[in-house]
């Protein structure tokens, strides 16, 4: 006797699916982050995003602290940055680059936002201009380590901050998201919008005026030579 | 500008691409090579390219250790509520579009039995339905 047993669970058909709120484009709901086209619930959303999102908070807050100058203004920036970021939530893409994200949300908002209020002026051209002439750089006749080094090691962390505080906003962003955050010129490019070779000549000129301005802060501090002698 | 010595790749195009020598920014890896090999030849750039790399490693140095603030607790606490907040408002969004409305799902199964050539086929098929009432 040969017995074929064959269970067959066939179509399940439905007007509306179980599923069916993450698969419809809901008509304006764009503007909520509803654009349901994934499979994600919202919590489930919810717990992805203060699971791989919310652990840059410092972070996010330490540069912001060094775009708004202040601290009011810096919470303000975060708290915009993450509620933007978490109703586009959606549009990233798992797998790249969340950190840059963020960090292009921050500064976006900040240029947008921000710096509007704080009525900064922005910065002239001429930035190409400087980085044309530095390149064009020769042997420099001072050779083994800098002394200079030495003395700006003594640095307290406040000078440092005010330091970099006092160079223009597009050499302060250059370097902090280069030599802090450790970001390419590529990705900062696309996180300020501006093409690499800007960052490129930004950075170089921004490291530029912050050395200057930690070698006269330590001048003034009497850690220079002159207080030496 | 030259060192006095006769190189491949000449002095003044390798000072000219220090920082992004010393940035890791060199795309071209056969580039990136070349100025190695300018750095073993020429001492005179081999210095000011070692000089110029303390430069900007003292900098990440000094903000590296100075600028790692940490956000308030009440900053975090209001991140916190904040997604919370946007989630609930997006539940809510959504049901919306369903309020008065009803689902209904229907679901099959097709069993096939066959017994010595003989083939009995069981169907059952039974409806779920969900409302979401008008609040």
């Amino acid at each position: 006797m040969a017995v074929t047993l064959l269970l067959m669970p066939t179509d399940t058909t439905s007007d509306l699916s179980a599923e069916m709120p993450h698969e419809l484009e809901l008509a304006g709901a764009s503007n909520l982050g509803l654009s349901l086209r994934d499979t994600e619930s919202i919590s489930e959303r919810k717990a992805r995003f203060e699971r791989d999102a919310l652990v840059f908070t410092d972070q996010l807050y330490s540069a912001a602290l060094r775009y708004t100058k202040n601290a009011h203004d810096a919470q303000d920036l975060v708290q915009d940055t993450y509620a933007k970021a978490f109703t586009s939530f959606h549009q990233f893409e798992p797998g790249t680059n969340l950190k840059a994200w963020l960090y292009r949300i921050l500064t976006t908002t900040f240029i947008n936002t921000y710096r509007k209020a704080q009525r900064q002026p922005k910065i002239a051209s001429g930035e190409l201009e400087d980085w044309q002439i530095a390149s064009a750089s020769s042997h420099t006749s001072d050779q083994g380590k800098s002394a200079e080094d030495e003395v700006l090691e003594n640095l307290a962390d406040g000078d440092i901050k005010d330091a970099l505080a006092a160079i223009p906003e597009e050499f302060r962003m250059a370097v902090y998201l280069a030599d802090v955050e450790g970001f390419s010129y590529k990705e900062i490019a696309e996180i300020v919008g501006v093409p690499t070779g800007t960052v490129m000549s930004r950075l170089h000129r921004g490291r530029k005026l912050l050395r200057e301005s930690l070698a006269e802060y330590a001048k003034n501090r009497g850690f220079g030579k002159e207080a030496a002698l | 500008m030259s060192c006095g010595h006769p190189h491949q790749t000449p002095c003044d195009e390798v000072l000219g691409a220090l920082m992004l020598f010393i940035d890791h920014e060199i795309n071209n890896p056969q580039q990136a090579q070349a100025y190695e090999i300018h750095f073993q030849e020429c001492s005179p750039c081999q210095g000011t390219m070692e000089q110029e790399r303390q430069a900007i490693a003292m900098i990440q140095a000094l903000l590296g250790r100075s600028c790692a603030d940490i956000a308030p607790d009440e900053l975090k606490a209001r991140i916190a509520d904040q997604t919370e907040d946007l989630a609930n408002q997006m539940n809510a969004f959504y049901q919306s579009q369903f309020i008065g409305q009803s689902q209904v799902y229907s679901e099959y199964t097709r069993t096939e039995i066959t017994v010595d050539g003989v083939t009995q086929i069981i169907e059952t098929s039974h409806e779920i339905r969900r409302d979401f009432p008008l609040e």
